[in-house]
């Protein structure tokens, strides 16, 4: 049986069935909406931005060369939307480099986390991240984009994606940590 | 922990996590918005400028 990629939706849609288009909302909505999500701080406001980046991919569609993973172009978009938005709604994007970190080498210690709570309380450390290293994280552990890729969707040098990367990693050990230490995870 | 387990470990737990989702209509005002898109780009492509067609 013929297994259908992203490759081949692309084409479809654009040889004009465009019902295929939903395989793509329904494939990268969660993501795309969390990317906004957390830019935005707002559900309707997320929503809206999320729609737009699809609508967006939509009507550019013809200009994909298929070059770069179709997923990757989708990430350009909409981290191109969160920009231009945080821009005009003069929000402030808080970027690692406003975070200070200590130079003590973080480990991640989950003992005494059952193991049915860990993603959660990982989620929940996640979201105490700035945009820029929840993106990067998102990216890199949730959606396996290589750090090739990342460069590509914002545009960082690879070298610049590695160390920021690295900062995002020990940052959120260190939150994990810190949770623990507060027993935070006991009321999730 | 070595680095290369560490981060598999991290992997895992990330891949674990229910991302947030848009709301349970949110594929078909999508999709409204897209055939709508395509038949405003359908006419575009389709009108005559100056007797000429565009198509």
């Amino acid at each position: 049986m013929e297994q259908k990629n992203d490759s081949w939706y692309v084409e479809r849609v654009l040889k004009g069935d465009t019902q295929y288009f939903s395989y793509f909302v329904e494939k990268y909505k969660d993501i795309v909406f969390s990317i906004a999500m957390k830019v935005l701080r707002n559900r309707e406001d997320a929503e809206e931005m999320a729609q737009e980046s699809f609508i967006k991919a939509f009507k550019s569609l013809h200009t994909f060369k298929g070059e770069a993973k179709f997923s990757t172009w989708l990430y350009r978009i909409t981290y191109n939307n969160c920009i231009s938005e945080v821009r005009k709604k003069k929000i402030k994007f808080v970027s690692a480099d406003d975070v200070q970190i200590s130079d003590e080498p973080e480990e991640m210690n989950l003992d005494g986390i059952p193991a049915e709570n860990r993603a959660k309380y990982v989620k929940a450390a996640l979201e105490k991240l700035p945009e820029d290293e929840y993106m990067l994280i998102l990216l890199y552990y949730f959606d396996d984009k290589s750090v090739e890729e990342i460069g590509e969707i914002t545009k960082m040098t690879e070298s610049n994606v590695k160390v920021k990367l690295f900062r995002a990693r020990k940052k959120l050990y260190a939150i994990l940590n810190d949770m623990l230490k507060e027993e935070i995870y006991t009321i999730l | 922990m070595k680095t290369q387990d560490l981060d598999n470990e991290l992997k895992g737990l990330i891949k674990g996590i229910k991302l947030d989702s848009p709301g349970n209509d949110f594929t078909s005002k999508v999709m409204s918005r897209v055939y709508e898109e395509k038949v405003a780009m359908e006419k575009v492509t389709n009108e005559k400028i100056l007797e000429k067609d565009f198509g």
